[in-house]
């Protein structure tokens, strides 16, 4: 096992892992601040891509570099405004009327049935079997850095880690140095009390929703554009950005988007890595997306964390 | 009962006549799987509705059961029955390590793991096909089930309806009758307030454990079957969209209630019959435009809210309670308490020091109250006995014993039975079942004998209500047994948490704050109630802030403060101490007050009064050396007395701990 290869799996890894982070930001904070687990997120993400694939080229078949930066530039844009409102709308009118009557099995419902329907458009308006998000940078003319041992590494592969981390510590910064981002972990901690001292908790946290609908375009465009897409790829993002969040025990941003970078390393190297002796099936690319969630679930299942516990009396 | 036993007879008249009717074969496979998505939802109603943990891997655990089955015969030309028989092994199985591991973390949760199981599930079967035939699935060829001796051959053909509808009315029936039965109000216990359930010794993860299990072995059973009904088992069929339909077919039809998922299924199967037509009208493929309308019509319903359509057709019952009393105190049968001792108690939450060297004994036939100012450690205390807090050091001693290290569940099969400081109200659920779900924490588990509804269980079962009414004629509420908990008033909510506490049997009565939320008059009731307990010999060891009602009752008093027990007597003993005096009224004020009541030997008199707001003359006064990071204490716990304070809504804890818009 080459140096090369060990750096192609690490960076490729943390490509990836950014990727998942800016979902799992989202989902941890929503989660935050509404005890809310949102099914739904990984439909967003899968809805903002072919919202962007449709402003961006129509339903015609694309490849990877046809499209117009400016064309494209359009296109993010309208899908950045659209999954704002759309994650807005996903708390106004889909989980704070089961909030209010606190009905768990209601938001629980209402999430998996927003699910649902976004699946269910997305499969009938885009029936192939996978289309491509065009790239609004140059990315496939240049040639693959060679890392020695045969190892390459796709320039695309650095933009999307620099852009995800970039968006990221944006989040951080939104969330942990404005007033904003003060409000916000104000009622985090403390809703009643955040009420009680005049902030307005329910717009507060309808913001913060449109900010996990920005989060959740971002991760989209950053993460698939140039490459192949399906109407599952939003979901498996989401899945994995769950799990990265429980990683972390859907703590603070920055613990989350760090889980995710680890959760990504894992995942490459799950699918890149060859371990001598082992069976055929043991590792491998078809462990691409059972891996990471068979590791959430078994931190789950060996050691729930804070959040999960249930609260002894 | 009797209404609900018409309909299902109904519904099993209707189901059996359905051949004579429909002689077309592929109808007759889509009866069979209307059938088969009914048992995988009933199936589901038993964890999501009973136990109250929301499972959404219901798919997973069919998928399990169809691939299973489906690739057994096909691959291995094993015997249909034989093969579902393990594809149903497999999904129990399967279904017993995701319960192993999330019987103990909160509801939400649970649907999160499950979530991820069922597309752990469906992702494993994309990503090996060389097992699973990936997109195309297992085909099995010639569909049959077949028990030769019931009907084969009668209505030659590939569906075998009757086969399918006689293992699942079977299932259903066994569910229903059997286990619902003999679990059904513990199973209450456990989804609406699972914290007051454990301090019971209700055992909730045990009960959680089970129905998981349960409902995914019976949804394997349903893959199973519809794998061999429809004679193929591919991805699309099972996985995350089946556990997504399911769930908000009990969802609509109504959680935790018999006939809902009957209901849910069939409000379900509606929209998608009205989904297709519109499919066919705009010219598109019916699979795809499904789902959009059975997700924003779901959605709807959804909002629409309520408690899902059985509603419509059956008012759950609520009774009020009769005015007037609920009846005499009927003193329980004498039994043996307990010695229970706490040696040299010792914990701290993060740097706060809860507890210092605390020893406590309390005697068989005494009532031991533990009294000191807010946040000085009683609750811990009587947790750490109660076995809800595991200790740093120091030991609980019961009858020379030492016990192990436990939780509540084990302690009450010990005989430690705790009472929470907060009122609990299980809404809809009346003061008997309320009791009776108190008498599960001393039952041997039955799971097995119950399905199977041995003789046993069923005396068993007759000889629990009458346990459950003694315990309620014991704190005088014979006469509000079918009344809904809601309808009663604080105190008698409160007695009840004791009633359910007496209907384990205790030998030791852990009894935390009882006073709080009581009006004089009621006060005597508790009284009454107390001294007969401690009458018929029950060990009592009681935390409460109501001196009045402590001088009256308590044999021995153990005064705390910052987590040290200060003085250890009896009433008057106590009430003489000067450290108590500095404890409760401060150095300052405890002159003030020992010049204006000095003729007056024995306790403080109306002492009652300053000690509620005991704290903010605490500061100005003595002590101070004790008490470790007193301010951060002092903070934590007067949250916990807020949260106590506004506890009408106690459920608001669990279910989401933080809530905007409120």
């Amino acid at each position: 096992m080459s140096v090369g290869l060990v750096v192609q799996v690490v960076v490729s890894g943390l490509a990836a892992g950014a990727v998942y982070g800016l979902v799992a930001i989202g989902f941890a904070l929503v989660y935050r601040l509404t005890s809310v687990l949102h099914f739904a997120y990984g439909s967003l993400v899968g809805g903002s891509v072919f919202l962007t694939l449709v402003v961006a080229a129509g339903t015609a078949p694309v490849t990877a570099s046809n499209v117009g930066a400016a064309r494209f530039v359009v296109a993010a844009v309208v899908a950045l405004v659209v999954g704002a409102l759309a994650g807005g709308a996903m708390y106004l009118v889909a989980l704070r009327p089961f909030l209010r009557r606190g009905s768990m099995l209601g938001w629980i419902g209402a999430s998996v049935a927003v699910t649902l329907t976004i699946q269910g458009v997305l499969s009938s308006a885009f029936p192939r079997e996978s289309y491509v998000l065009p790239d609004p940078l140059p990315f496939s003319h240049w040639r693959p850095i060679s890392l020695g041992g045969g190892a390459t590494l796709p320039p695309r592969t650095l933009w999307v880690l620099g852009a995800g981390l970039a968006i990221a510590a944006a989040a951080g910064y939104l969330l942990t140095r404005t007033r904003f981002g003060v409000a916000v972990s104000a009622v985090t901690s403390e809703p009643l009390g955040a009420q009680i001292v005049g902030l307005p908790v329910d717009r507060l946290v309808t913001i913060a929703f449109a900010l996990t609908g920005v989060l959740a375009v971002a991760a989209g465009l950053v993460g698939t554009s140039g490459g192949a897409v399906t109407t599952e790829t939003g979901l498996s993002l989401g899945l994995k950005a769950i799990a990265a969040a429980l990683l972390a025990g859907l703590g603070s941003p920055g613990r989350v988007f760090r889980a995710a970078l680890l959760l990504g390393v894992f995942e490459s190297a799950v699918v890149g890595l060859h371990v001598p002796g082992l069976p055929r099936l043991a590792l491998g690319p078809a462990w691409r997306d059972v891996a990471p969630l068979l590791l959430a679930l078994a931190v789950i299942a060996f050691r729930a964390l804070g959040a999960m516990r249930e609260p002894v009396e | 009962m009797r209404r609900r036993d018409d309909v299902l007879a109904m519904a099993l008249a209707i189901g059996a006549a359905v051949p004579l009717f429909v002689h077309r074969g592929d109808l007759l496979t889509s009866a069979a799987k209307a059938l088969l998505l009914l048992l995988a939802a009933m199936g589901l109603n038993v964890a999501m509705g009973y136990a109250g943990s929301p499972s959404l891997g219901q798919g997973g655990f069919a998928a399990i059961g169809a691939y299973t089955t489906a690739i057994l015969v096909a691959q291995h030309r094993w015997d249909p029955v034989a093969a579902a028989i393990v594809g149903v092994v497999f999904s129990l199985v399967a279904a017993a390590v995701v319960a192993r591991g999330v019987a103990r973390i909160r509801p939400p949760f649970v649907a999160l793991a499950t979530w991820l199981f069922a597309w752990i599930a469906a992702l494993a079967i994309a990503a090996f096909p060389s097992l699973t035939g990936g997109e195309r699935g297992v085909s099995i060829g010639q569909p049959a089930v077949r028990f030769r001796a019931l009907g084969a051959g009668w209505r030659p053909g590939p569906p075998a309806y009757y086969e399918i509808a006689i293992v699942a009315v079977a299932i259903v029936l066994v569910l229903h009758t059997n286990l619902i039965r003999r679990y059904g109000p513990a199973f209450a216990a456990v989804r609406s307030d699972p914290a007051a359930a454990r301090a019971s010794g209700i055992p909730v993860d045990r009960l959680r454990f089970a129905a998981l299990a349960a409902s995914g072995a019976i949804g394997g059973l349903a893959g199973a079957l519809l794998a061999l009904n429809a004679g193929v088992a591919d991805p699309t069929s099972y996985g995350p969209l089946l556990s997504v339909k399911l769930f908000i077919v009990v969802l609509i039809g109504g959680s935790a209630r018999r006939l809902g998922p009957a209901m849910g299924l069939i409000a379900v199967l509606v929209i998608s019959r009205a989904a297709s037509g519109v499919a066919n009208a705009l010219g598109s493929a019916p699979a795809d435009i499904e789902p959009i309308v059975a997700g924003a019509v779901l959605a709807g319903l959804l909002l629409f809210g309520g408690d899902g359509l059985v509603d419509v057709f059956e008012r759950r019952r609520v009774t009020r309670r009769a005015a007037g009393a609920g009846g005499p105190i009927v003193p329980i049968a004498n039994v043996f308490g307990a010695a229970l001792k706490g040696r040299d108690i010792g914990v701290a939450f993060g740097g706060v020091v809860a507890l210092d060297d605390c020893s406590i004994a309390a005697a068989p036939g005494t009532c031991h109250a533990i009294v000191g100012p807010n946040g000085s450690g009683k609750t811990t205390l009587l947790r750490i006995l109660g076995g809800a807090v595991v200790p740093e050091r120091g030991a609980v001693v019961l009858d020379g014993r030492e016990l192990p290290e436990g939780d509540p569940v084990s302690r009450a099969r010990m005989g430690i039975v705790r009472t929470l400081q907060r009122t609990v109200v299980q809404q809809r659920t009346t003061a008997l079942d309320y009791v009776i779900a108190g008498v599960e924490a001393r039952r041997p588990p039955t799971f097995i004998r119950a399905v199977l509804s041995a003789p046993s269980v069923r005396r068993e079962h007759r000889d629990v209500s009458k346990r459950a009414r003694d315990a309620l004629a014991a704190v005088g509420l014979a006469g509000v047994a079918s009344a809904t908990m809601e309808s009663l008033t604080g105190a008698e909510q409160r007695l009840l948490q004791i009633a359910r506490a007496l209907a384990s049997t205790p030998r030791v009565l852990l009894l935390d704050e009882p006073s709080a939320g009581f009006g004089v008059d009621a006060e005597g009731r508790l009284r009454e109630v107390l001294a007969m307990l401690r009458n018929a010999g029950l060990t009592v060891v009681v935390v409460e802030h109501n001196l009045r009602l402590v001088r009256e009752i308590a044999d021995r008093v153990s005064v705390l403060d910052a987590g040290r027990v200060i003085a250890e007597g009896t009433v008057a003993e106590v009430a003489d101490d000067p450290a108590v005096r500095a404890a409760y009224l401060g150095g300052e004020a405890d002159r003030m007050r020992v010049r204006a009541t000095q003729n007056v030997p024995g306790v403080p008199p109306r002492a009652r009064g300053p000690l509620r707001g005991v704290r903010g003359q605490r500061s100005a006064g003595g002590g101070r050396g004790d008490r470790r990071r007193r301010p951060a204490r002092a903070s934590r716990t007067s949250r916990a007395a807020d949260r106590a304070g506004n506890a009408t809504g106690g459920r608001a804890d669990q279910r989401g701990r933080r809530r905007p818009g409120r």
